[in-house]
């Protein structure tokens, strides 16, 4: 089957019933339809930021904004502490992918070692950005009001990188649902791991909104 | 479907991905040293942002590239599931194009014409209304002021 999909060789004979002409299980093809549903989802809170950013005469400078690290206060470090949480989600999102191929050989033990560093990366970030926010609420960033800029960047920050961060956090939920239902063995028992590949569609689709949210917010 | 998998495929699998994760973490590393390099060159942000922002987007888009295509697997499904995932997101374009332009004519109104919007929200009590600019949203302030 595995050869088959990458030579991609579908015909006209796959539509006429009997078989996914996608050549994926249902599940897997629902996953992938939320995850384009999501995607507007996402795409239309970030051209919400932009419009009012376009809208309006003044706005904050990310440099000035983000150059805060913890256990190292007073010192100017732009773009520092939101580059590591980039990469504790990059890395999480390899983790994940490193348990489904492991899932693909039926490597139980496997599975559960990369999905647990997958979980602990999730909830690294998700540790850093409730430093991040507590630290931008005590410098007076709040719904209200914003000593950087207009106060819509700091409604729009709360607004996107609070949604983002809920998806991390029902992320590492599924992942964990994952991983104990691998670790009991019930995964083994079915015969496959996909609920891994379907758990890890929807972190690498975390991943990739993080990729979104760090251009408009941190780079653009 | 999950036995069909041979030692030599999964190799090949692992090594894709831990070439994609070492080009993911150098356009983001470069990224953030272009930032950094743009914010030495003008510390007031006021430098010519265009070409930089191109890049950024371009690079952004390089790493969605990866993270769907190696990661969530999508270059290796079939042609038809490829084509039924990534043809929507053409909408986006329009959608981005007309809300940008939308968002940039109201700055217009707002810079060159006077028109504020903002003030029309906050609670008018008594002549609140009296520290507004010359806009044309002066009018009806002032006829309440007559009344007086």
């Amino acid at each position: 089957m595995a050869t088959e999909l990458t030579a991609g060789n579908v015909g006209q004979q796959d539509w006429s019933g009997g078989k996914s002409p996608f050549s994926v299980s249902y599940g897997k093809l629902m996953m992938w339809y939320f995850l384009v549903s999501d995607a507007f989802t996402f795409s239309a809170l970030l051209i919400t930021y932009g419009t009012i950013r376009f809208s309006s005469p003044t706005w904050a400078d990310p440099n000035k904004v983000f150059n805060s690290f913890p256990l190292l206060e007073g010192y100017n470090i732009p773009l520092g502490f939101v580059s590591v949480m980039t990469f504790i989600l990059i890395l999480s999102s390899v983790f994940v992918v490193r348990a489904v191929q492991e899932g693909h050989m039926m490597n139980r033990k496997g599975v559960v070692k990369w999905m647990l560093l997958g979980i602990l990366g999730g909830l690294a970030f998700l540790g850093c950005q409730a430093w991040e926010w507590s630290h931008l609420i005590h410098q007076g960033q709040t719904l209200s009001g914003n000593p950087f800029g207009p106060p819509a960047f700091g409604q729009l920050f709360f607004l996107i990188t609070g949604f983002h961060g809920f998806h991390v956090f029902s992320g590492v939920v599924l992942n964990v649902i994952a991983c104990s239902l691998a670790a009991t063995g019930s995964l083994e028992r079915r015969g496959h791991y996909e609920l891994i590949e379907k758990v890890g569609l929807y972190w690498h689709f975390v991943d990739l909104v993080w990729v979104f949210v760090f251009l408009a917010f941190y780079l653009l | 479907m999950a036995h069909d998998f041979s030692v030599e495929q999964y190799n090949s699998q692992v090594s894709a991905v831990w070439r994609a994760t070492i080009i993911l973490s150098i356009v983001t590393i470069v990224e953030v040293a272009i930032a950094l390099f743009y914010m030495q060159a003008y510390p007031n942000g006021d430098g010519p942002r265009m070409l930089l922002n191109v890049g950024f987007i371009m690079m952004s888009l390089l790493k969605a590239y990866f993270i769907v295509g190696e990661f969530m697997h999508l270059r290796y499904e079939t042609r038809a599931l490829i084509i039924t995932i990534l043809a929507p997101l053409f909408f986006l374009i329009w959608f981005i194009i007309a809300f940008l332009w939308e968002g940039a004519e109201w700055q217009n109104n707002r810079t060159f014409w006077g028109v504020e919007v903002e003030e029309h929200r906050t609670p008018m009590q008594g002549h609140g209304a009296e520290g507004h600019g010359q806009g044309d949203t002066h009018a009806k302030p002032a006829e309440e002021h007559k009344g007086h």
